[in-house]
């Protein structure tokens, strides 16, 4: 005979539904972690709850970058004051942003999207922060914006879309897209089409 | 079929990230319906898999079926649509013909000829100066090939032929009445008038080749009103509305 799940207290019901609804854990996992928690004295599993309780109460998104911020009124934050506001670099997560931030290789300001343009999963220019990149052009023209999307199908139309844009409304600002070809560790032999043409069409002078 | 993996091919028609580097993408193939895959480690930067595996790629795979998921160990593109994804107009259109393409194609039986014609349309939008009457010809064909073609030469209500004159448009009947029968027509039917010249177009997408329908003289304007209904008839007969098509 097994247990059921309906014969747990509903306090447990409640939170291995809580944990399903993270993404990448099933029901198992869930229901692990649940007993987990259950396992663990109250101060540990207090800490979680206030943690997960701060970054809701605490955090929202800064209203110039779109970057999590702790600053309350989040006009501006810590991630983009006292950064080159001419050179801005469009992503569409905070995780690229952060990549892009912890390689040093950007001195400039980030915008950040969150999100791409994806028709198939109904999601538009209107529904990312496309239209506060533009008031934020409009307020400061920057002498360069940076399209730092991903080489996916999605990253590629946002691209392509903002650059569309750019180019039509407003003639004095650079538009750059990041390169792309060949990563560094793979074999030609295994190269995509796609791949190929882009690194021809990409490739730099050496001499 | 070669060893304990079966090969096969078609067209991808979208792509979801899983876990850390996996990616399951859905194939609208040559013979075996659409189907689910998995590709294992295709987003690592390394992986043989990566660049391949990209909606609007018409691919050749192959794989294992030892879980529910089969798993993708190579795959090989034909044809990348290179010049329909360097546009963004070209590029959301042709996102439309595959969304499309996913409501009418059967899911577990051969859609060679419909993914022929599919591939086709896309190939021509990169060639053409009217990519919608290109889309136009498709759903009009779409249509046709899973019998819900419309009825552009007889009257819906009478079923005599229909006169040299304007007639009116019908999606949700998926046809036209001529003048006289519109007293028949039920109350909550949206009719639209279309003159002769518009009604030519759809003659000539039924009795025409492709190269000659394009080189028709036809104006923008009625593209777009054919074009909307055809795009309500497609609604109709799935009875929902394309993700896609608001884009377009």
């Amino acid at each position: 005979m097994t247990l059921g799940r309906s014969s747990l207290p509903i306090e447990i019901q409640k939170l291995i539904i809580a944990f399903s609804s993270l993404p990448g854990i099933g029901p198992k996992t869930a229901q692990r972690l649940t007993f987990y928690v259950l396992s663990q004295n109250t101060d540990e599993t207090l800490k979680l709850s206030e943690a997960l309780r701060d970054v809701k109460k605490n955090l929202s998104y800064c209203q110039n970058c779109f970057f999590i911020t702790n600053e309350e009124g989040g006009e501006s934050c810590s991630f983009c004051t006292n950064k080159d506001s001419s050179l801005i670099c469009v992503v569409e997560n905070i995780v690229d942003a952060i990549t892009i931030e912890m390689s040093g290789i950007h001195s400039g300001s980030f915008h950040i999207l969150h999100g791409s343009i994806s028709p198939m999963n109904g999601i538009g220019p209107e529904n990312l922060k496309i239209n506060e990149l533009i008031k934020r052009i409009n307020n400061k023209l920057p002498k360069e914006i940076i399209l730092a999307t991903n080489p996916t199908l999605e990253g590629e139309a946002t691209s392509m879309y903002l650059s569309n844009y750019i180019k039509d409304n407003y003639e004095n600002i650079k538009v750059t897209k990041l390169a792309k070809g060949l990563a560094s560790g793979t074999d030609l032999e295994y190269s995509d089409f796609n791949t190929l043409s882009n690194a021809f069409e990409n490739r730099t002078n050496i001499n | 079929m070669k060893g304990k993996g079966n090969y096969t091919r078609g067209l991808i028609s979208r792509c979801t990230n899983y876990k850390d580097s996996d990616i399951i993408f859905t194939l609208l193939s040559e013979n075996d319906g659409i189907q689910n895959f998995i590709a294992r480690g295709a987003k690592k930067p390394t992986s043989k898999l990566s660049g391949h595996i990209e909606p609007i790629n018409f691919v050749e795979i192959y794989y294992t079926s030892k879980s529910d998921l089969p798993a993708v160990s190579q795959v090989q593109s034909i044809n990348s649509f290179m010049k329909i994804k360097s546009k963004y107009n070209l590029l959301i259109r042709s996102q439309y013909l595959v969304e499309l393409s996913e409501k009418f194609f059967s899911d577990d039986a051969n859609n060679n000829s419909q993914l022929k014609i599919l591939t086709e349309t896309i190939d021509q939008l990169s060639k053409t100066e009217h990519p919608d009457l290109v889309i136009m010809v498709y759903e009009f064909e779409l249509l046709k090939s899973y019998g819900f073609g419309l009825r552009i030469f007889e009257c819906l209500n009478c079923s005599k032929s229909l006169k040299k004159s304007s007639n009116y448009f019908s999606y949700t009947n998926g046809g036209f009445y001529c003048e006289s029968c519109l007293g028949n027509t039920h109350s909550n039917e949206e009719l639209v008038k279309f003159s002769i010249e518009d009604q030519i177009i759809f003659r000539s997408i039924e009795r025409k080749k492709y190269d000659e329908i394009l080189s028709l003289d036809i104006n923008d304007l009625s593209i777009k009103k054919l074009s909307e209904m055809l795009k309500k008839s497609i609604s109709n007969v799935l009875g929902v509305q394309l993700k896609t098509s608001r884009f377009l």
